[in-house]
């Protein structure tokens, strides 16, 4: 039977979640005023309808529609923008399952935009199941994004996380990268020589004879 | 050739420019004045010019073609035609040299006109520079020709928003109708009238907005009578990166090299530019650089844009909910500094209201809008 305590906790956070759930609601229609456009306003409330049954996060689709309106697009290129953004989250959530974060799916996404493989964004998941991986598929993202192909920055960036590398170690490699772009080496050159570096400073791969060795 | 007619002419061409695809602009601007000539009525003048400009890393070509209709004798046309070559890929030395066509009463019949070139080497030093000059003219007015030659040098230094500029000049002339109209004589017999010139000018520019105020003080020499001075001032508003609104006051001294007259006068111009979709790569002069520097809950995003010749950078991106802000001018160009939580962040910077364009070294993003954005990752 439920004590008069836990039933006060049980109110108190459904009243939380009501106030969360309709905080989030005037926010998303205090950005859907900031168009003007009614046209457009309407196209991108409909899209937020859609991608809400979708379970898709709001976030990502109207920060995608103030940018549209921003570079003054059309409403018919802020539709399809949207369009294919679900479509890319669609692919990302199934392949960042089980409970992917919100950066995660944005980042997924972009990731997906520049050719990363789908399968990729899988074995990322796989190689860090509890955690959240938005900063390894953004760095992924900024790598293919600088002409390095995307199955040799999937394979390094993959290589990184089992070994654990951290989220500082990850952008400072792609800093790094950029800079040896900049400075006239190829994107691929420059990712390999990079990438040993900071594999050099990490501990070894788990291996099956120190993984599985148990004591007798 | 009546003035309407080369009005309309002077529109045809400007809109014909625009329409060509290249690195290059063409400004309209239409307006009136208030002209008074010295020891001549005050009267209402309508003023329309053209001037187009192309441009690479270079060499920059300007043509300027102008007509001011005051409805009578007073009414003249102007056309100027210039280059300015950059030796060196850095920039710090450009030579600009032109020439220049007046037309003078061009109502009611021709009464004349002037024909002047210079050439104005100039170094660029950081936040300033020196220039020197020479400039020749020769004038038809009333069937009896004359000439005028200049010499000049200057500096100049920006401070912030603030630039300052000084320029001294010698002039020398037999155009005596000229200088006579304008209220400089002759002390004693000579066939020359020499003139020392000293102008002191400062410009300030903030964001969409620029104000100028400029004083010439002028000393007659050798056996030139003459004490003037003449202050100028004028602000511009940019509206957007195709309109400004400009007015302008004062009193502009006699130039005996372009046979021009003393005149007070109170202008208010529309300023129309068209100009093709510019970015990043293809505005001569143009660079960006920007920096994330990893700190404790975040990193410090650091944007520093270098665009002399551009009158707004915007910033927009998601952490303004893509709302465009303008960044601020520093005495090295524009600058953001910024605090960006961990995460995945896109910005977009754009010139003068032109497209937006991922900054300088960050990954370059389609946007699905025919444009880009940088991609930021904080970790």
């Amino acid at each position: 039977m439920m004590t008069r305590t836990s039933l006060a906790l049980t109110c108190s956070a459904a009243a939380l979640i009501v106030l969360a759930a309709s905080s989030a609601g005037a926010q998303q229609d205090a950005r859907l005023a900031l168009i003007r456009d009614d046209a457009t306003r309407d196209v991108v409330r409909a899209q937020l309808v859609s991608a809400s049954s979708r379970g898709l996060p709001a976030d990502p689709f109207m920060s995608k529609a103030l940018e549209g309106v921003a570079k003054k697009a059309t409403s018919k290129s802020i539709r399809a923008a949207m369009a294919a953004l679900e479509k890319r989250l669609r692919i990302a959530s199934s392949a960042l399952a089980p409970t992917p974060s919100v950066d995660e799916l944005a980042a997924g996404a972009d990731a997906l935009s520049v050719g990363v493989p789908e399968k990729s964004l899988k074995q990322l998941r796989t190689a860090a199941p509890g955690r959240s991986i938005a900063v390894e598929l953004g760095v992924l993202t900024e790598l293919v994004a600088r002409g390095v192909p995307a199955k040799q920055a999937s394979k390094l960036v993959l290589d990184l996380v089992a070994r654990g590398a951290s989220g500082v170690q990850l952008t400072a490699l792609g800093r790094d990268v950029q800079g040896d772009v900049a400075a006239g080496l190829k994107p691929d050159v420059a990712l390999d020589l990079r990438g040993r570096n900071v594999l050099s400073l990490l501990p070894p791969p788990p291996t099956v004879s120190n993984v599985n060795v148990r004591p007798r | 050739m009546s003035p309407r007619v080369v009005a309309w002419v002077l529109f045809v061409v400007a809109l014909r420019a625009a329409g060509a695809q290249s690195q290059q602009d063409v400004q309209l601007d239409a307006g009136i004045a208030r002209v008074r000539q010295r020891a001549r009525d005050e009267r209402g003048a309508a003023i329309l010019g053209v001037t187009w400009r192309l441009s690479d890393a270079r060499v920059a070509t300007l043509l300027s073609a102008a007509i001011t209709n005051t409805g009578d004798s007073l009414s003249a046309a102007q056309m100027l035609g210039a280059v300015a070559w950059r030796p060196f890929a850095s920039g710090w030395a450009v030579v600009e040299t032109g020439a220049g066509l007046n037309v003078f009463g061009l109502t009611n019949s021709l009464r004349g006109g002037n024909f002047s070139g210079y050439v104005r080497p100039r170094v660029n030093l950081g936040t300033g520079g020196v220039w020197t000059g020479a400039a020749v003219g020769s004038t038809m007015r009333d069937a009896d020709p004359s000439h005028g030659t200049s010499v000049e040098a200057g500096a100049w230094y920006r401070l912030g928003d603030l630039t300052t500029t000084v320029m001294a000049a010698r002039q020398r002339t037999d155009d005596w109708p000229l200088m006579e109209a304008s209220g400089i004589y002759l002390a004693r017999a000579s066939l020359m009238t020499d003139l020392d010139d000293a102008t002191l000018s400062l410009r300030w520019a903030r964001g969409r907005f620029t104000a100028e105020v400029a004083n010439t003080w002028r000393n007659g020499r050798r056996a030139t009578t003459a004490s003037q001075d003449a202050l100028f001032w004028s602000a511009q508003y940019t509206v957007n990166s195709r309109v400004a609104i400009a007015v302008g006051s004062g009193r502009v001294l006699s130039d005996p090299v372009r046979g021009t007259p003393d005149v007070t006068m109170t202008t208010a111009m529309v300023k129309l530019t068209w100009r093709p979709a510019r970015s990043e790569a293809d505005v001569p002069g143009v660079a960006s650089y920007a920096r994330v520097v990893p700190q404790v809950g975040g990193a410090m995003f650091l944007l520093a844009i270098v665009a002399p010749d551009s009158v707004s950078v915007d910033v927009a991106g998601d952490f303004s909910g893509w709302e465009p802000t303008p960044l601020l001018r520093t005495i090295n160009g524009w600058e953001l500094q910024m605090f960006l939580t961990p995460g995945r962040h896109r910005v977009a910077v754009r010139y003068d209201g032109g497209p937006w364009r991922a900054p300088g070294n960050l990954a370059k993003m389609k946007d699905e809008f025919d444009g880009e954005y940088g991609l930021i990752i904080v970790p």
